[in-house]
């Protein structure tokens, strides 16, 4: 399975340099030109649980640390927990109250005391693990919060000192920055100019000689491998990892996000979801507008000598396009990087620095022979499934390089001829350049005249298999 | 007036320690990690297993791109730009892995600022002192460096590769695990083989069985799962002295004992005593049961040996963190990621356009003393 989703034979070459599929490009419509995951910006539009699938907002999530507050996860399988209730009866003159535990209905796994009380509501508060030694974490970020203050402190009053600056100044520059931080840190005000300002004092650890030796009973004690934990759940609670299945918690669901990406040129979004619905109000997917190329037909290669080769052009768009070929030249391959811009295109005011383009490194092992002139391709008309007419004019169709059309589809001879040195049982690889008409239909701030058609150029490379 | 950073709303710090095989992640001022999940990333759907060994600069960018990625959508949840960042890192971790993680977050991802601390000097943090003798054995490697008075002692650092994976080597030519499915991994399996049924024996059981002699009581076999459908036997002595690999001397007679005391013989004699009586453990391995309490055994059985005759020691001293071994590194930085020094050993993006160039940790100087 993995290996055939490796298999790539037609890609396309990302103006980033990337080699990508079809549909795993993005089509800039207004910088008219491909773009990949690699070279949009990601955002975050909304945070929601999996399971529950509730919205939350940035803040809320935050303060959720990111979990979900309802769904709960078993800590041994990490499927969702379901809440199971029994009658308990503590006292026979009360009425049996009702308690409620966790249990994983697909490993069993359920909640233990005392780690995790049964819980007299559905909803219960199921407790979370702490660390123990909690309260010593605080006093540590407080000494070294109080530490690194006094540094700063020591610094302004050298150097109120040693330049002989002027309170205010002083005042402007260090004092209300420190009055600042000590207040964020949640420390009482002290005066301005520092006296009386002592660091809280903390025990440094004390190290130990008498270190844990082993348990007395762990070289005869019957080992259960099913009751002692894997890394995988261990880690799940970073500060608990406890060893025994029984002593986990449950955890809390970890919330995902649903992204919005950005050209990082033009910093227009490619795609951006709709709120709470699984729909997306912007979608600039390759896969909609660029013509998509099949293999169809590749006689046996064989080294030195041409065969032929049938590809099929598929336009997704609900427009007519041409396509025009070209061949691929590796010496200028990595040169024209970003396209042209469309004439009146809003430019960002300040262009920032990008990440560097990727060196497209390509070996051929083949000419590839292209189709001349240019080749119309009809829209794609849903409607028309069956209807054999063409729609665009087939007069000029060279049959030399026109195998056949129907619809939106047009299949194409091409020739390749892999070069004399190529190893049996190698793919062959080969390239060319496909532009295609893009009609585009935006309105531009600047000019908002009548539609214009612009050549798109896309670098294809396509790995022939050679057997 | 212009307005200072610390009048605005304060910006959020991430804490990331990328280990070789497990990366520590979470929020600064935080007492734990988010997530503890494998050093793993792709590159177009190629899983990259190990990202130090990324030689090439492309593969690494585009690795350490796709694995940031990971760590701020999927666990995260927030947009790395304009958030502070503070990467612990080992003093030994090549530079320019560095310097290509520093790109791929300020130009890729627009992160406000970036600290590179070191984690042996982050990991006393947890404790509050400032001198220590600090071991960290995770998974590569066991690297040693002494840290005086927050400054990490260079010129005494060690490394060997005796850790984590030495002892996964072990398990894997002492046992045999037979015919594997092809989604199964001899490598997963060891690890969790080490992780559920071994530890560290004690030092007297240890040589008996070297010499081939039984040991009472005999340590229980362990019925072990692959998969839910073969089972196969973990032999006691295995268990026990799967981890006898890291105290064991090789040629040159080193193990990460005589590590411990090389750094303790070739430092300062008013230093020596200070050192031995302040040893820091850190990193995954040495949360192995009976880990510290064999180390110790092993540490004063050298020191009877003519070498280390001489150093004036009798004791070693531990000392116990409040945390889990395998995260105070990032505890370290979480703490240190509250103070005020963060703003001032930050680098910020601006700095890093204009200069393009990564700086080092303050205290260290110099990393070419190193490489
Ligand atoms: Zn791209
Ligand atoms: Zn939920
Ligand atoms: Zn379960
Ligand atoms: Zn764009
Ligand atoms: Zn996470």
């Amino acid at each position: 399975m993995a290996s055939y989703m490796l298999q790539k034979t037609v890609t396309s070459i990302c103006t980033c340099g990337l080699q990508k599929l079809l549909p795993d490009l993005f089509f800039c419509r207004h910088c008219l030109t491909l773009r990949c995951d690699f070279c949009v910006s990601h955002e975050i539009d909304t945070t929601y649980c999996p399971h529950c699938f509730e919205n939350l907002s940035s803040t809320e999530a935050k303060h959720k640390k990111n979990r979900c507050a309802s769904c709960l996860e078993c800590p041994r399988c990490f499927n969702t927990l379901s809440i199971r209730s029994y009658s308990r009866t503590s006292d026979s003159k009360k009425t049996p109250q009702k308690m409620y535990y966790l249990l994983c209905l697909f490993c069993n796994w359920r909640s233990h005391e005392p780690n995790v009380p049964d819980q007299p509501t559905s909803s219960g508060n199921w407790p979370v693990y702490k660390n123990p030694n909690e309260a010593r974490i605080v006093d540590l970020i407080n000494y070294y919060k109080s530490i690194s203050l006094k540094e700063v402190f020591d610094k302004q009053k050298r150097s109120t000192k040693n330049y002989g600056r002027n309170y205010m100044h002083f005042l402007e520059k260090f004092g209300l920055n420190a009055m600042m931080a000590r207040k964020r840190a949640g420390l009482p005000n002290f005066p301005m100019d520092g006296t009386g300002y002592c660091t809280p004092q903390i025990s440094s650890s004390e190290a130990v000689e008498n270190v844990l030796e082993l348990p007395e009973d762990i070289f005869e004690k019957v080992v259960d491998i099913k009751q002692i934990s894997t890394l995988e759940q261990r880690f799940a609670t970073p500060e608990l990892q406890s060893e025994n299945v029984d002593d986990l918690f449950p955890i809390r669901k970890h919330l995902r996000v649903k992204h919005s990406l950005r050209c990082r040129v033009c910093e227009h979004n490619v795609v951006k979801p709709e709120y709470n619905a699984v729909k997306f109000k912007i979608k600039h997917l390759a896969y909609y507008h660029v013509p998509e190329i099949k293999i169809i037909k590749c006689e046996p290669l064989l080294a030195g000598k041409s065969s032929s080769l049938v590809l099929k052009l598929c336009n997704p768009a609900q427009t007519p396009t041409a396509v025009r070929f070209e061949k691929l030249n590796l010496k200028a391959i990595n040169i024209v990087r970003e396209p042209r811009q469309l004439e009146g295109e809003d430019l960002i005011a300040i262009p920032k620095q990008l990440p560097e383009p990727i060196p497209i490194v390509l070996k051929l092992q083949g000419d590839i022979v292209v189709p001349e002139g240019e080749i119309k391709i009809a829209a794609r008309d849903d409607t028309a499934e069956y209807d054999d007419t063409n729609e665009v004019n087939t007069d000029y169709d060279d049959p030399k390089y026109v195998y056949w059309r129907k619809g939106n589809k047009v299949a194409l001879k091409f020739e390749v001829k892999p070069y004399e040195n190529i190893a049996k049982n190698e793919n062959v690889q080969v390239g060319f350049i496909m532009n295609f008409m893009y009609l585009d239909t935006m309105s531009h701030v600047m000019n908002q005249k009548q539609p214009q058609s612009v050549l798109v150029p896309i670098k294809i490379v396509l790995n022939l298999p050679n057997s | 007036m212009k307005l200072d950073s610390d009048f605005l709303p304060e910006k959020q710090c991430i804490v990331i320690d990328i280990g070789t095989k497990y990366t520590k992640f979470g929020f600064a001022t935080e007492h734990s990690p988010r997530c503890i999940i494998r050093t793993c990333c792709e590159i177009d759907g190629i899983p990259i297993p190990d990202i130090y060994k990324c030689k090439d600069a492309q593969n690494l960018t585009l690795a350490l791109t796709n694995f940031i990625h990971i760590l701020f959508y999927k666990h995260a949840l927030i947009a790395p730009k304009d958030k502070k960042v503070i990467i612990v890192e080992s003093l030994l971790s090549p530079t320019k892995f560095k310097e290509i993680l520093a790109k791929v977050l300020f130009i890729t991802y627009e992160v406000a600022s970036l600290c590179f601390v070191p984690s042996h000097c982050a990991s006393l943090f947890t404790l509050g002192i400032s001198t220590a003798l600090v071991f960290d054995v995770g998974y590569k490697e066991a690297i040693l460096i002494p840290v005086c008075e927050g400054v990490p002692v260079l010129r005494l650092w060690q490394t060997m590769p005796l850790a984590g994976e030495a002892v996964e080597n072990i398990i894997k030519t002492r046992i045999n695990i037979g015919q594997l499915s092809p989604d199964e991994s001899i490598d997963s399996i060891a690890e969790d083989i080490k992780s559920r049924t071994c530890f560290v024996t004690t030092l007297k059981r240890s040589k008996i069985l070297e010499s081939g002699n039984t040991v009472e009581p005999k340590t229980t076999s362990v019925e072990y799962h692959i998969n839910g459908e073969r089972s196969i036997q973990i032999p006691g002595d295995i268990r026990e002295t799967a981890y006898d690999v890291l105290f064991e001397e090789n040629i040159d007679n080193m193990s990460i004992t005589t590590m411990i005391l090389e750094a303790i013989v070739n430092s300062n004699v008013d230093t020596r005593l200070k050192l031995a009586e302040n040893i820091v453990l850190m990193g995954g391995t040495v949360m192995a049961k009976g880990f510290m309490a064999r180390l110790k055994e092993e540490l004063l059985e050298k020191l009877k040996s003519p070498n280390y005759k001489n150093l004036k020691i009798k004791n070693f001293k531990f000392h116990i963190p409040p945390a889990s071994e395998n995260y105070i590194a990032w505890l370290g930085g979480s703490i240190f990621g509250c103070t005020n020094n963060l703003n001032i050993l930050s680098q910020t993006r601006e700095n890093y356009i204009n200069e393009s160039y990564v700086p080092d940790w303050p205290t260290t100087l110099t990393r070419q003393m190193i490489e």
